[in-house]
């Protein structure tokens, strides 16, 4: 049941703009290639998990042995409606205080709503406050 | 023969008896075998049960560890560059074990399946909170810097709830009631879930069981597919997406289960294994 003989129809379909087996192949090349280029995501038993005030995000730092400015805030929304982070809950690290946030996925600055990270529906992301050049 | 064999997983399936040393032996040609063929990584199965003693349930006992220190020791001197993946769907503090309780090197195998993880992250997506997941992770117990996680979201097995009842309280649920509640929203018997599982291994006793079902189907993809409702097809790409984007960021090895990257739903036509009749294997055509 779990595990199906190999579908090379809809693998085919991959290559179909919009199609669900395009949506989901193309989200995975594209983490799988900006994974690739985060250091901090490397296994140095670096990862740290932040206490939020809200109980549908799950938000973590994956630090870097090395370089501090190169850490990365992870935070994932598992609910249905849109949830908030306070970056001010991320303690006195004095990261991601002041900078613009990049989620490195989608190359974007999510959306901030007084002084609160907007996370969408069953959303996440890899954040920076580094800047950073397109990818 | 006229004698008893011990059979865990299947009738066809024989368990090896590693109390003759002849078994271990082979185990180890085996072994050796494949690092001469140039494998980088050997995947050890059920390592758990390794080692049977009566009147125990014949899972994580010592000498089931001595015995992957000794396969280690052994690869060490001949093939250092091989790893082992320790595949152990048991509890947390047990499953930290088989990278072997040292300081920094893993004695005994370097990445292990993160099915806390896993289990954890199917909590969240029934339960749309994090908070069992937050705190099953902090519980976690830490490992070695020399060994590393194998994260996936399901895997070639069931998905087993193989979480902590102490941690369940914690977060402010019943362990009975939860469990019970998060078969019912996998397999679809829950109102407000799309799911599509099917429960395997169920437990008349205790009510616990594991849940079987595609990626795609569990997070409500074939049940958005067959309705034709492009909201919830979005829904569960979105799941699909954030799921993976929880493996690839955790740290350690992010595995892809096949057919999950192009969403495949569940086969239901398929038993579960097939039994595979070896003179049938051998004589039958290669499969093209």
């Amino acid at each position: 049941m779990h595990r199906p003989k190999i579908d090379w129809e809809r693998a085919e379909q991959r290559h179909q703009r919009n199609s669900v087996e395009q949506r989901i192949f193309d989200g995975l090349k594209k983490m799988i290639e900006v994974r690739k280029t985060i250091p901090a995501f490397a296994d140095f038993n670096n990862r740290e998990l932040i206490a939020t005030a809200n109980p549908h995000l799950f938000a973590f730092w994956r630090t870097h042995p090395v370089h501090a400015n190169a850490a990365i805030l992870v935070v994932a929304n598992f609910d249905a409606s849109p949830r908030h982070l306070n970056l001010k809950e991320l303690g006195n690290r004095g990261m991601f205080q002041y900078a613009q946030v990049t989620d490195l996925v989608s190359g974007e600055q999510p959306a901030l709503f007084q002084e609160q990270l907007v996370i969408p529906p069953y959303s996440f992301y890899w954040l920076t406050d580094q800047q950073v050049a397109a990818l | 023969m006229g004698k008893w064999v011990m059979t865990v997983f299947n009738r066809y399936q024989w368990d090896l008896n590693y109390n003759n040393p002849a078994v271990f032996i082979e185990m180890i040609d085996i072994i050796l075998f494949w690092a001469n063929q140039g494998a980088d990584i050997v995947r050890l199965d059920a390592v758990a049960f390794l080692w049977k003693k009566i009147g125990t349930t014949s899972q994580n006992e010592r000498e089931a560890h001595l015995l992957l220190q000794l396969m280690k020791d052994c690869c060490q001197v001949t093939a250092p560059g091989v790893l082992f993946i320790a595949e152990a769907i048991v509890a947390p503090v047990e499953i930290i074990k088989y990278f072997g309780e040292d300081a920094v090197i893993a004695k005994e195998c370097e990445i292990a399946y993160n099915a806390t993880f896993m289990a954890l992250l199917w909590d969240a997506v029934a339960t749309r909170n994090a908070k069992l997941l937050d705190l099953g992770i902090r519980n976690l117990p830490s490992k070695l810097d020399r060994a590393t996680w194998l994260n996936y979201i399901r895997c070639h097995d069931d998905i087993g709830l193989g979480f902590d009842d102490r941690d369940i309280h914690l977060a402010g649920y019943e362990p009975l009631a939860h469990r019970r509640f998060l078969i019912d929203y996998f397999t679809g018997a829950y109102d407000d879930s799309p799911a599509r599982g099917r429960p395997f291994g169920v437990n008349e006793k205790t009510g616990d069981a594991r849940i079987s079902g595609t990626l795609a189907s569990l997070v409500g993809l074939e049940a958005a597919l067959e309705a034709d409702d492009p909201e919830a097809i979005d829904r569960a790409i979105q799941i699909i997406l954030l799921l993976h984007g929880m493996i690839l960021s955790f740290g350690g090895i992010p595995l892809l289960y096949y057919g999950d990257e192009i969403g495949t739903l569940n086969e239901p036509q398929l038993p579960r294994r097939r039994p595979q009749g070896w003179r049938q294997a051998l004589d039958a055509p290669p499969e093209d």
